[in-house]
C-alpha cells in the first residue's frame, strides 16, 4: 500500500511536475491495482473497456471511470476497516445523487489532507471559523451530505465553528460583528458553499446597507459556481463585493467534489487551481485523448486518498482548462486549471421518456 | 367526455371535449385531408429544414394512402372505435403525426398529447393543419381531432384516460406503466409502445461482393439508420450480427467507411463523449458479458464479444456505440433473442430465412424486419401490431 506517512510529510505544493510525475504514476498504479483487486465493478470496468490493468505506459494511461457511476451503483472497495460514513452529493433536485462510502482509513486521511493543503495558507491552525450555512445540514445520521462533509472537514482545521445561519436560514451577523470587534487584529474563517455565501450572507449584507469593520478574516468557498452564474454573478462580483461589504481581503475558492473529499484543488491568489501533491489532473478532448495546454476538455482528476471506494481516477462532467505547469505566478508548483463549468446536457432523443 | 382539469391543460389545435363521431376507415373527406397536409408541408418553405417532417408529408399523399387502404378495404365492414387518446414520445419530434394519422384513417377522434418540448417542425406542422382546417370542405375535420399539451399530471392523464376507446401510449415503459395506473372503460384498448432493442445482422460474404460505390452507399444507410437519432431510437440499431464465413477485413473497411461518413456528418461534443463511457462503464457493471471496447477515436466505439446471449440488449448503446457479435449461420440468431427484440435491419439474405427462424422457434421477439436504411419507416404495422386495424371496428355478418 501507499506510504501515506511519507506523502503527508511532503510539503502539498512543492513539487515540480517532473519530480512528481513519475512517483506519482507509481503512486496511482498501486492504488490502481488494489481496486482492481478489492472492487468488484472497478475490475469489470477495466476488464471490459480498458482490456487490463498491465498495459499502461503513463499515468494518462490507468483505467479511469465516469463519476455519475456513483449516482447509480453503490460502489465498494473491500476494506479491513470499519465504515464511518456515507457521503451524497448535494446534486440538484430531480438527479439522482452521489454516494460514497468512507470507511475510517479514508476519512481520516481526507482530513489529514485537507489540513495539509490548508496549512498553505492558514499560517497558523488555531481559530474560529464561522460557517455560512445551518446546523440543520447534519441530520444526525451516518449519511452525511457534500455540505455537511465539507463543514465537518473544514472544522478539525480550527479551534472552533460557528453557524452563522439558524434553522430557517437567517443571518446571525451579530455574532461576527460582536467576534470582529472584541478580537480585532485576530485571524479567522469564513466558510461556506458559494452559493449559499452570495445568497445568504452578502446579498442579505447587501440589502441592509450594512458594512463589516475592518478584519483579519479568510474566506473558503467552494461548491461552483453554475447557481451564481444563473444570477450573472462572476468571480470578479463576487471578489469584489466580499472585499467591500465583509472587508476581506483573502478570498480563496477551492475545486472539488464529494467523489475526492480532502484532496481539492486550491484556488491561488492569481485565479487558478492547483493540484497538490494528494491530486493530479487530466484534460481530455471529444475523443478522450489528452488535451494540450491551453485547450478545453473534460476534467480527469486524481487523488490518492480513496481507499474504501474506487474514486481515485475519475473522469468529471465538467469542463475545464490546464492552464500552465510549474510556472504560476503565486510559487505553487505543479499543474494549475481554470474550471468552466458542467457540460452542457445535449437534448436526448429517441422513443424512451425516460432518461 | 368530461375534463376536470381543462384550464391546466394547452389546446394547441381543436377542441376539447370532441365533438365528431366515428367513420368508417379511410373515409375520402380524411384521405383527401392528408393529401392536401401533403401537398402544403411539400409547398411550405420552413419544412425544408426538417427532414422529418418531409418525410411524414410524403408518406401522407394520396396515393401512398390509397396503396395503403388497399390491405384493409376488401375484408370486412370496417369503422373508427370512437375516440382514441395518443400519449406521444417527448423526444421524437415527428411520432405524434403519424400516431394521429392511424387514429385519423381508421375512422376515428382523437385526442393527442404533443411532445412537451417545443419542436419547430412541430409548430409548423401545426400552422400548416390549422390553415388546411380553415377551408370549407375541411371544416369538420376539425371537429375529429384535438392536439393538447400539459405539463406531467396523474390528474389529467386519468381524465382524459376515463372514457375512451382506445390509447395508444408511446414513450417507453415508465411512461406505460403510469399509464397502465389509470382507469379505463372495459372495453378500451391499449397499444403500448415499451423500450425495445434493434440490430443490424449482415452477411460479410455478400457485403465483399459489392462494388466500393455500392459499399459506400449502404454504409451511408446503416449510418442514417444509427446515428441520425443519436442512435435512441427503438429501432436504432444497436448491435451488429456478423454473419461471417470467411474473410474479416471486409469488417474492417466497413468501420473505416462509417468512420469516414461519420467525421463529415456527425457533431459530437464533450458531453456526448462523457453520456458515451458512462454508458459503457454502466453496461460493463450490469452485464456478465464478456466484452472488449475497441475505438480509435469516439466516434465508433465498438464492443466486441463471444457470449451469443439474450443478455446483449442489456449492454446500451448510444451516439454511435455498437455491440458486435460474429455467428457462424444465421440460425444462430435465435440464441441471442429476447423479448425487447424490435426491428432487425438485414443485408445479404431473404427476410424469410429470418421469419423462419421466427417459427420454428418460436421466438418472441422481433417484430420488424426491414433492409438496412429502412430502420425509422414507420408504418401502421408497428411492434408487432397493426395500428389501424386494432383502431377498428369490425361489423361481423
Amino acid at each position: 500500500m501507499l506510504d501515506y506517512k511519507n506523502i503527508f510529510s511532503i510539503n502539498p505544493f512543492s513539487l515540480n511536475q517532473k519530480e512528481k510525475e513519475k512517483w506519482y504514476y507509481n503512486q496511482q498504479k498501486i492504488l490502481t491495482a488494489y481496486h482492481y483487486k478489492n472492487c468488484k465493478e472497478y475490475r469489470k470496468i477495466t476488464n471490459k473497456i480498458y482490456g487490463s490493468l498491465k498495459r499502461s505506459k503513463n499515468i494518462t494511461d490507468l483505467p479511469f471511470i465516469p463519476t455519475n457511476l456513483f449516482k447509480d451503483f453503490n460502489l465498494v472497495t473491500d476494506t479491513k476497516y470499519d465504515f464511518s460514513k456515507t457521503l451524497t452529493s448535494s446534486g440538484t433536485s430531480g438527479y439522482k445523487n452521489a454516494k460514497i462510502n468512507l470507511d475510517r482509513k479514508t476519512s481520516l486521511l481526507q482530513s489529514k489532507a485537507l489540513s495539509n493543503i490548508f496549512s498553505d495558507i492558514l499560517n497558523k491552525k488555531k481559530g474560529t471559523m464561522f460557517v455560512v450555512d445551518s446546523p440543520a445540514v447534519f441530520s444526525g445520521s451516518n449519511l452525511l451530505n457534500a455540505r455537511g462533509a465539507a463543514i465537518k472537514g473544514f472544522s478539525q482545521l480550527v479551534d472552533k465553528s460557528v453557524f452563522l445561519l439558524d434553522k430557517k436560514m437567517n443571518l446571525k451577523i451579530n455574532i461576527l460583528t460582536d467576534f470582529i470587534n472584541s478580537n480585532k487584529n485576530e485571524q479567522f474563517i469564513i466558510f461556506g458553499f458559494t452559493s449559499f455565501i452570495w445568497q445568504h450572507l452578502v446579498k442579505k449584507v447587501m440589502k441592509n446597507s450594512f458594512k463589516l469593520p475592518a478584519n483579519n478574516g479568510i474566506l473558503i468557498h467552494g461548491g461552483g459556481w453554475k447557481k451564481m452564474h444563473d444570477q450573472s454573478v462572476n468571480r470578479n462580483v463576487f471578489n469584489y463585493n466580499i472585499k467591500k461589504k465583509l472587508g476581506i481581503k483573502k478570498i480563496h475558492n477551492y475545486y472539488g467534489m464529494v467523489e475526492q473529499t480532502g484532496s481539492i484543488f486550491l484556488e491561488c491568489e492569481h485565479g487558478f487551481f492547483h493540484s497538490s501533491i494528494f491530486s493530479d489532473l487530466i484534460v481530455r478532448d471529444a475523443n478522450l485523448n489528452v488535451s494540450p495546454l491551453k485547450k478545453e476538455g473534460l476534467l480527469q482528476i486524481l487523488s490518492l486518498l480513496p481507499l474504501s471506494y474506487p474514486g481515485h481516477n475519475i473522469l468529471t462532467e465538467d469542463i475545464g482548462t490546464l492552464e500552465g505547469i510549474d510556472d504560476c505566478r503565486c510559487g505553487r508548483k505543479g499543474k494549475y486549471f481554470s474550471v468552466k463549468g458542467r457540460v452542457l446536457g445535449t437534448e436526448l432523443r429517441g422513443c424512451s421518456d425516460v432518461n | 367526455m368530461s375534463i376536470k382539469n381543462s384550464k391546466k391543460i394547452k389546446v394547441v389545435l381543436g377542441s376539447i371535449p370532441i365533438k365528431g363521431k366515428p367513420t368508417i376507415i379511410f373515409e375520402k373527406s380524411i384521405v383527401n385531408f392528408f393529401n392536401e397536409l401533403s401537398i402544403n408541408i411539400k409547398k411550405n418553405k420552413r419544412s425544408m429544414d426538417y427532414s422529418d417532417l418531409m418525410t411524414f408529408g410524403f408518406w401522407c399523399r394520396k396515393a401512398n394512402i390509397i396503396k395503403l387502404s388497399e390491405n384493409y378495404l376488401e375484408k370486412n365492414f370496417m369503422l373508427g372505435r370512437g375516440n382514441v387518446l395518443h400519449i406521444a414520445p417527448s423526444n421524437v419530434p415527428m411520432n405524434f403525426a403519424y400516431s394521429f394519422a392511424f387514429g385519423m384513417l381508421s375512422g376515428n377522434c382523437n385526442i393527442v398529447r404533443l411532445p412537451s418540448k417545443n419542436f419547430k417542425q412541430i409548430e409548423i406542422l401545426c400552422q400548416i393543419i390549422s390553415k388546411i382546417c380553415k377551408k370549407s370542405k375541411f371544416k369538420k375535420i376539425l371537429n375529429k381531432f384535438c392536439f393538447i399539451k400539459y405539463d406531467k399530471s396523474n390528474e389529467i392523464s386519468s381524465d382524459l384516460s376515463r372514457d375512451v376507446d382506445a390509447r395508444l401510449i408511446w414513450g417507453g415503459d415508465e411512461t406505460i406503466r403510469q399509464f397502465k395506473m389509470y382507469k379505463t372503460p372495459p372495453r378500451c384498448i391499449d397499444l403500448s409502445f415499451s423500450d425495445r432493442y434493434s440490430i443490424s445482422v449482415i452477411k460479410t460474404s455478400k457485403l465483399a461482393k459489392l462494388t466500393n460505390d455500392e459499399r459506400r452507399n449502404f454504409v451511408r444507410k446503416f449510418y442514417n439508420d444509427s446515428y441520425l437519432m443519436d442512435q435512441q431510437g427503438c429501432s436504432s440499431p444497436q448491435a451488429i450480427i456478423w454473419i461471417c464465413d470467411h474473410k474479416k477485413e471486409i469488417i474492417n473497411k466497413f468501420w473505416n467507411i462509417l468512420h469516414d461518413i461519420v467525421k463529415l456528418n456527425y457533431e459530437k461534443d464533450l458531453s456526448i463523449t462523457n453520456k458515451k463511457i458512462s454508458l459503457i462503464a454502466k453496461s460493463a457493471i450490469k452485464t456478465n458479458i464478456n466484452f472488449k471496447t475497441e475505438f480509435k477515436d469516439m466516434r465508433i466505439v465498438r464492443l466486441r464479444t463471444n457470449n451469443i446471449t439474450p443478455e446483449i440488449e442489456k449492454i446500451q448503446c448510444h451516439f454511435g456505440t455498437f455491440t458486435e457479435i460474429n455467428i457462424k449461420k444465421i440460425n444462430d440468431i435465435k440464441k441471442l433473442v429476447s423479448r425487447k427484440f424490435q426491428t432487425v435491419t438485414y443485408f445479404g439474405f431473404k427476410n424469410t430465412e429470418l421469419e423462419k427462424i421466427i417459427f420454428k422457434n418460436g421466438i418472441t421477439g422481433i417484430d420488424r424486419i426491414v433492409p438496412i436504411g429502412r430502420a425509422h419507416d414507420i408504418g401502421p404495422i408497428w411492434d408487432g401490431y397493426d395500428i389501424i386495424y386494432t383502431l377498428a371496428r369490425i361489423i361481423g355478418s
